[in-house]
């Protein structure tokens, strides 16, 4: 397969897991039990005609398929509508939540290299090693801490006793080093649960690069361990790469609770309310961003190694294509 | 080996330093210029909901109107008392509370320094009866009313039938807020971190960053003079846990509707007060008459007999709230009695008190045979739940088996009065301290659908109607004769009268919290800084 035709298929996949993805989650909203405009005018006495007029307005007594295709279209167009909760346009009611997830999650993801990476590296070289049973325990610990929960006792040990950290919230809006100063705490309960999931995919990665024989071969030859290392992580770095699209959905589905927790108005929470509000406008611009981001981010990565070993995607019939050809 | 160490002494490097050049970047911006804090410290307050909008005309949460209380003015507003006043009317009249004529005030600016013109107010009269512009207000403008520009300083409301509660409508409790015409005409979203609120009030909004905090500083142009706290800021800190640590770090001054069940956390931080004050929200059940048996009025009467109110409120509230005679809190006739004599009036009302034999007795007389039924809670409010097992188990002695199910609160709002469930719950905490605001609701029997008992006699109708004709003074008794109609009938079993609590730290001094509160016309000289 040619790289452009890998590159189109990849980007086709993408395009359809979001069309797809779309129409569920419209559909799911649309059978969802609630009436957004009885959501808005909460538990007080309103005529039948001032709930219609404001049904009316958001087009909610359309049909379906009708509701569906004008989403779409405007959708097409870059046009995604008001959301009925706030009645302003979705994109200026979304960007300040986006911008805080994106700050959270780019910290986090940050974080998590760093250390899932780095440690899953530590535990392959000292296999079988106190060192490794205790990244491997370690790990373990971390893939099972429920985020919230963790939470709470970091925001109780660092924040109440220590006082090192803020308690919630994000800050002054707009001074970017005091709003990261406030996510600090929060990415790092973010972190705790996806660099063990790093930690255990690099290890296994690892593994295999450590007894290879070129491995053996470099350090016969005395070649610093650093250069070995890098050797090595080069070569264990395709499954790590190709993780990410599972760690960023990892990441983007975990800041639900960790928001709740230390109050950073960000898009988890927006999307919890927004769904039980049946905010359709909001609701389906959100997935869908999350998931272009999801699927583009893998898609590139799929991408990226394949530039690096176009041999990983190669099918058997491709295979037996290539040398009927050759 | 020492390789290795010095790989990992390495990544460690890298992350300390990543924290470090993160914190001394948030240390050096601690003073920065437009960090009021150092200037002037504000008064905190943190509250457990969030919003992403200030206007209260969209969603009309209760934190919206804490705010635009004190931001955009009505034509009159609420005193500590718990009485009108006025706001941007100076004074008023109605004939036949049908035709009402205000007086406005003419020294009255906007934040920006601009006069607030009729122009404004009837623009913004307008705004708040349009439905798709204000879809949770409009319900207070009754179809075919008119506003008419008698002069530059007289405006006339001319409403379709009499309503003497009219008053309330054009309070900033209830559905007015006024704003500069000329500034809302270009405004993309008001109310939203972009176009912030303007208004006459006497704070004007600072900052507001969508989901976390709203920061409010005092306004020098209001005509009541500037306000002596300088910067009110509100906190929307939605986990419970959270809240309290906050609080006992000294981060918040006062803590907004505490859970009951932490008030001893609250109570154990050194100088901290906690008071609990009624809240003025209705807790009870509904039967919908239109879903059988529930269209036998001793089905009713056995089961308002089978629950046991205060039993209930012991167990799952801690003996908190006041067990409920009726469906209309005694606080909130503040406007016309006192507490007290609200509460002797309404407890001289018909009401079913616990007795297992006479919830016997009654479904006996029904002649109805055992059945069973569903009782559905909405996910918000879990004692609802709790309360609807106890309730349950008192229901399986007389033959009603009960199954108790939990739904989105959505859910719940959509399918209030829809004929599709026999006994649902009623929670209802009223904006505006009008008395006979959810008798309105509730006693209003003109037809399917117009009060969520789906309830049709029209005996209660002529109560109803005085209610609307006279004063609430004089349309007292009319009220209570009308609420006891329901509650004879047994269309509604009340349940308990809502009391909530606040926490305040030592750093402030708090003049006797009630419910009007946060509803006054200037709420925050309320709060005093002790140090």
């Amino acid at each position: 397969m040619s790289k452009t035709r890998f590159i189109a298929k990849r980007l086709l996949e993408c395009l359809v897991s979001l069309v797809v993805m779309s129409f569920v989650i419209f559909s799911l909203l649309y059978i969802a039990p609630g009436d957004p405009a009885r959501s808005l005018v909460g538990a007080k006495k309103v005529t039948p005609e001032l709930l219609s007029k404001i049904r009316e307005q958001y087009h909610l007594d359309d049909p379906f398929l009708t509701q569906y295709t004008r989403w779409v279209h405007d959708a097409v167009s870059l046009e995604f509508g008001n959301s009925i909760k706030a009645g302003y346009p979705v994109i200026d009611y979304i960007a300040p939540h986006a911008a805080v997830t994106f700050q959270l999650v780019g910290l986090s993801l940050l974080l998590s290299i760093i250390i899932g990476v780095g440690l899953g590296v530590v535990s392959a070289r000292r296999k079988g090693r106190l060192t490794d049973r205790i990244i491997d325990i370690s790990s373990i610990i971390g893939t099972c801490s429920p985020s919230f929960a963790l939470g709470l006792v970091l925001l109780y040990v660092f924040s109440y006793q220590f006082g090192i950290f803020p308690m919630y919230g994000i800050g002054e809006p707009g001074n970017l080093p005091d709003v990261l100063w406030h996510l600090i705490l929060p990415a790092i309960t973010l972190t705790v649960g996806v660099s063990a999931l790093l930690i255990k995919i690099t290890r296994s990665a690892m593994l295999k690069e450590v007894s290879s024989d070129y491995a053996v071969f470099m350090r016969a030859r005395a070649i610093p361990t650093g250069k070995i290392v890098f050797s090595q992580l080069k070569n264990a770095s395709a499954p790590v790469l190709t993780s990410t699209g599972l760690v960023l959905a990892s990441l983007f589905g975990a800041t639900v609770l960790i928001e709740n927790v230390f109050s950073i108005p960000g898009l988890g929470v927006l999307l919890t309310t927004s769904v039980t509000f049946r905010d359709v406008p909001v609701v389906q611009f959100i997935a869908l961003m999350l998931g272009g981001i999801i699927c583009l981010t893998s898609a590139f990565v799929d991408i990226l190694v394949y530039f690096f070993n176009p041999t990983i995607h190669r099918t058997p019939n491709n295979d037996k294509k290539a040398k009927g050809a050759s | 080996m020492k390789r290795q160490r010095k790989l990992l002494t390495r990544t460690v490097a890298v992350i300390v330093l990543i924290l470090a050049l993160i914190s001394l970047s948030a240390c050096g911006n601690s003073n920065a210029p437009g960090n009021d804090a150092a200037k002037e410290k504000p008064l905190v307050i943190a509250v457990p909901d969030s919003i992403n909008l200030l206007e209260a005309g969209q969603e009309g949460s209760v934190i919206q109107y804490y705010i635009q209380q004190i931001v955009n003015e009505g034509l009159v507003a609420i005193g500590e008392d718990g009485k009108i006043h006025p706001a941007l009317a100076e004074s008023w009249e109605d004939e036949n509370s049908t035709v009402w004529t205000f007086n406005l005030r003419k020294d009255a600016k906007f934040s920006d320094g601009s006069p607030v013109t009729i122009d404004d107010i009837i623009y913004s009269i307008e705004r708040s009866a349009d439905p798709e512009q204000s879809p949770s207000i409009a319900y207070f403008y009754p179809e075919g009313f008119t506003t008419e520009k008698v002069d530059e300083s007289t405006l006339k409301i001319t409403l379709p039938h009499a309503q003497s509660n009219f008053i309330w409508s054009i309070s900033n409790n209830g559905g007015l807020f006024v704003t500069k015409k000329e500034w809302a005409e270009n405004a993309e979203a008001i109310g939203s971190a972009k176009d912030l609120l303007l208004g006459s009030g006497p704070y004007k909004v600072a900052e507001f960053s969508p989901g976390s905090h709203v920061t409010l500083e005092a306004s020098d142009t209001w005509w009541g003079g500037t306000p002596e706290v300088k910067q009110v800021r509100i906190d929307f800190i939605s986990d419970n846990q959270t809240r309290l640590l906050a609080f006992k770090q000294g981060d918040v001054d006062f803590a907004f509707d505490i859970p009951i069940s932490q008030i001893g956390d609250y109570q154990s931080v050194n100088g901290a007060k906690v008071q609990t004050y009624k809240d003025r929200s209705y807790v009870g059940l509904t039967f919908d008459l239109t879903v059988k048996p529930f269209d036998n009025e001793h089905v009713r009467k056995a089961v308002a007999y089978a629950i046991d109110s205060q039993g209930i409120i012991d167990s799952i509230k801690d003996g908190y709230p006041e067990k409920a005679t009726a469906f209309t809190a005694p606080e909130q006739f503040a406007t016309v009695l006192s507490a007290d004599d609200a509460r002797e009036k309404l407890n001289a009302l018909t009401h079913y008190e616990y007795n297992m034999e006479k919830a016997k007795e009654e479904f006996a007389l029904s002649g109805a045979a055992p059945f069973s039924t569903t009782i559905y809670y909405p996910d918000s409010n879990q004692d609802l739940g709790k309360a609807s097992l106890v309730i349950a188990d008192s229901l399986k002695e007389i033959g009603i088996t009960v199954d108790v199910q939990e739904i989105p609160v959505e859910q719940w709002l959509n399918e209030m009065g829809s004929g599709t469930k026999g006994i649902d719950w009623m929670d209802y905490r009223p904006p505006t301290l009008d008395p006979a605001e959810i008798a309105i609701w509730f006693l209003d029997t003109t037809g399917q659908g117009t009060n969520p008992a789906n309830w049709t006699d029209p005996s209660v109708q002529p109560y109803l109607q005085a209610v609307y004709e006279k004063s609430a003074e004089e349309g007292l008794d009319d009220l209570l004769k009308g609420i006891d109609i329901a509650q004879e009938q047994a269309i509604y079993a009340p349940i308990w009268w809502g009391e909530a609590a606040v926490a305040y730290n030592s750093s402030i001094e708090v003049d006797n919290f009630t419910s009007y509160t946060f509803l006054s016309q200037n709420w925050p000289k309320n709060f005093s800084f002790t140090k």
